[in-house]
């Protein structure tokens, strides 16, 4: 059998493997270990497995991963949801949607400090959704400004996903943080005007907001000030040379329990709690990273990447075609795997064929993000719909698939502007990395 | 569907656990509560680690700052509480099921192929746990045979392995505890602790 015959085979065994319920970090595990066998020998398979455990957490880059993990449940736990939701809300006055505009703005602040994508929308769902129903918003436009501005988090930086992609890349943590910045920007304003154009195309599917008088707007503005010094603070330090992304990430984590105790917003039972989960969140994102990183050494050791460039510069596909079938491919891929699972499964064979195209190493991690957000908006069974429907178990999916699909089509637009215009995500790091 | 509890595994009032003063506990749930004690127990230790990263990161950034000094040896005990968080939550983890996986069979197929998959897939993760937990045990000797240290602060490596192996070796454990539940219950997968639940939620 070819080394090709073994790496396409095994691709095959992963896909079945994960469909059968084996968590993908055991099935990445299991075909790595399966493959690298067949290429080399058993033992040193063998040799080469028993190594990545250590091998993996010892990158002192990926201390950032339980931190910025903490430092969000912390976020969290502190309520900071509630008086973003309500600086937001101010913020837009009496606009129409306004409510829907401020759940946007709160998501994309809150997830960018939590990085969770589900977390978001559950923590925001759960303020917002009642808010808009009191308010006589239209349920599609309730459970469209929810699903997806959770999806904001994990591109407006500190994003975790960006941290894993670039340890699997050997990209440099800032510079893919800052390439997220302005693409995150731009969905936020994209998803905005999806609000305003359903509002102006039914004016019936929201009121103006509630006129509330200027000090009290202010008091309640005033009110996103630790979301502010958090966010400031940590990704302001890492672009001013401060600290590096884990200084920060341990900086951002002694301010919110400064913070917290300091405002009586967090209690030492919360704080165990949350010390708690994050360790749980580590121990999983890490048993996929080694499975991922195992799986990837057979990946290379296979040729499939090389293989595969091969064959589509055989077949005449231009580059664009390439990008083409790969968004595509994520698009199907993102609707039934979770986004750190797609990204560390995917990447060790998509990565080195997309740079054997010649696209921007920094760019595709930008892009393969946008995709993940898409998976998680997608009906079906995007991750985000099947939790806005346990943050409002009344609303009929029906509802939900229809509201989402003005925000589906302004990740479309960014998609459509990042290929058309990569500077979109490369002239940040290029200015700050020269 | 999953079975409803009978009894809880843990009163939440008095936060402590429920046996052995409940009798109608059943053999699966006592097996899985005894595991759930080890399995908390190293969370709170990954999370100890977590906390005292964040203590060194700050007492260095600190020291640098203010002082123009560097702490010597940040480094290494940045990496040493990074693989003490990272595998002293990974039996909690398997405890709560919180692995990613694939759901989708579960909406196409009958209750008995369901089953059928989550034990085989349970049998696989054991055995993938079972082969790193041995490797990483003839890691660890060879570490502590060849006297393996860390640059800076020289602290052997064999104890980052010892922290690798506890944490794969529990895990284990937890792993055919939870297969035993769920032999037992007719592979019905067991709920995660209330606790755990009132934690998440």
């Amino acid at each position: 059998m070819t080394m090709q015959m073994v790496g396409t085979l095994g691709i095959l065994v992963l896909v079945v493997l994960m469909f059968l319920r084996v968590p993908v970090a055991i099935a990445l595990l299991v075909v790595g270990l399966a493959g690298y066998s067949m290429i080399h020998s058993v033992d040193a398979a063998l040799m080469v497995m028993g190594s990545t455990p250590l091998q993996i957490s010892t990158e002192y880059t990926m201390s950032v991963v339980p931190l910025f993990t903490l430092m969000g449940i912390l976020a969290a736990r502190m309520g900071m949801s509630r008086r973003l939701y309500a600086a937001a809300a101010a913020g837009f006055g009496t606009l129409r949607g306004s409510s829907a505009l401020a759940t946007l703005g709160a998501s994309g602040v809150f997830g960018a400090m939590n990085g969770s994508s589900l977390a978001s929308c559950v923590t925001i769902g759960r303020i917002a959704v009642p808010e808009m129903r009191a308010q006589g918003y239209r349920d599609t436009l309730i459970a469209g400004s929810v699903a997806a501005g959770g999806t904001l988090g994990i591109l407006i930086p500190p994003s975790i996903i960006f941290v894993v992609y670039a340890l699997i890349t050997e990209q440099s943590v800032a510079r893919l943080f800052a390439a997220g910045i302005i693409p995150g920007f731009l969905l936020t304003v994209f998803y905005c005007l999806a609000v305003v154009g359903t509002v102006l195309l039914d004016r019936t599917a929201a009121p103006r907001g509630v006129h509330t008088p200027w000090p009290e707007r202010l008091r309640a503005l005033a009110g996103a000030w630790e979301a502010v010094i958090l966010f400031g603070v940590t990704i302001g330090g890492i672009y001013l040379g401060f600290f590096t992304p884990t200084e920060a990430a341990a900086v951002g984590v002694a301010l919110a329990l400064l913070i917290g105790f300091a405002m009586r917003t967090l209690t030492l039972r919360a704080m165990r709690d949350a010390v708690i989960e994050t360790t749980v969140i580590t121990s999983v994102l890490f048993l996929v990273l080694l499975g991922a990183t195992f799986f990837s050494y057979f990946v290379v050791q296979a040729r499939l990447p090389q293989m595969m460039v091969g064959f589509l510069n055989g077949a005449g596909f231009t580059p664009m075609a390439v990008l083409m079938v790969v968004i595509a491919f994520y698009i199907i891929a993102g609707i039934v795997l979770d986004g750190i699972g797609l990204v560390l499964a995917t990447v060790p064979i998509i990565y080195p064929v997309m740079m054997g195209m010649g696209f921007d190493p920094v760019w595709f991690g930008v892009l393969l993000v946008v995709l993940v957000e898409f998976g998680l908006l997608s009906p079906p069974v995007g991750m985000n719909l099947f939790v806005m429907k346990t943050v409002a178990p009344d609303l009929s999916f029906r509802d939900i698939y229809v509201g989402v699909m003005p925000f589906l089509c302004a990740q479309g637009v960014l998609i459509v502007l990042l290929v058309a215009a990569p500077q979109v995500a490369l002239w940040l790091p290029g200015v700050l990395y020269p | 569907m999953r079975r409803p509890r009978r009894v809880p595994a843990i009163d939440i009032q008095s936060r402590r656990p429920a046996w052995p003063r409940e009798a109608a506990i059943n053999k699966e749930e006592y097996a899985l509560d005894s595991i759930r004690l080890l399995t908390v127990a190293l969370s709170y230790l990954g999370g100890a680690a977590i906390l005292a990263m964040t203590g060194v990161t700050l007492v260095d950034i600190i020291a640098r700052n203010a002082f123009g000094y560097a702490i010597f040896g940040t480094y290494d005990l940045v990496l040493i509480t990074l693989v003490i968080s990272v595998y002293a939550g990974m039996a909690e983890a398997f405890r709560q099921q919180a692995h990613i996986t694939v759901d989708m069979i579960d909406g196409i197929s009958s209750p008995w192929v369901r089953r059928l998959v989550g034990i085989a897939a349970l049998v696989v993760t054991i055995a993938a746990m079972a082969l790193l937990t041995w490797l990483c045990i003839g890691q660890a000797r060879d570490s502590l045979r060849f006297g393996d240290i860390t640059t800076d602060l020289r602290i052997p490596r064999v104890l980052f392995w010892i922290g690798i192996v506890f944490g794969f070796a529990v895990s284990c454990l937890t792993l055919v505890m939870l297969l035993i539940a769920q032999l037992r219950s007719g592979g019905t997968p067991p709920d995660a602790s209330p606790l755990i639940k009132e934690t998440q939620a």
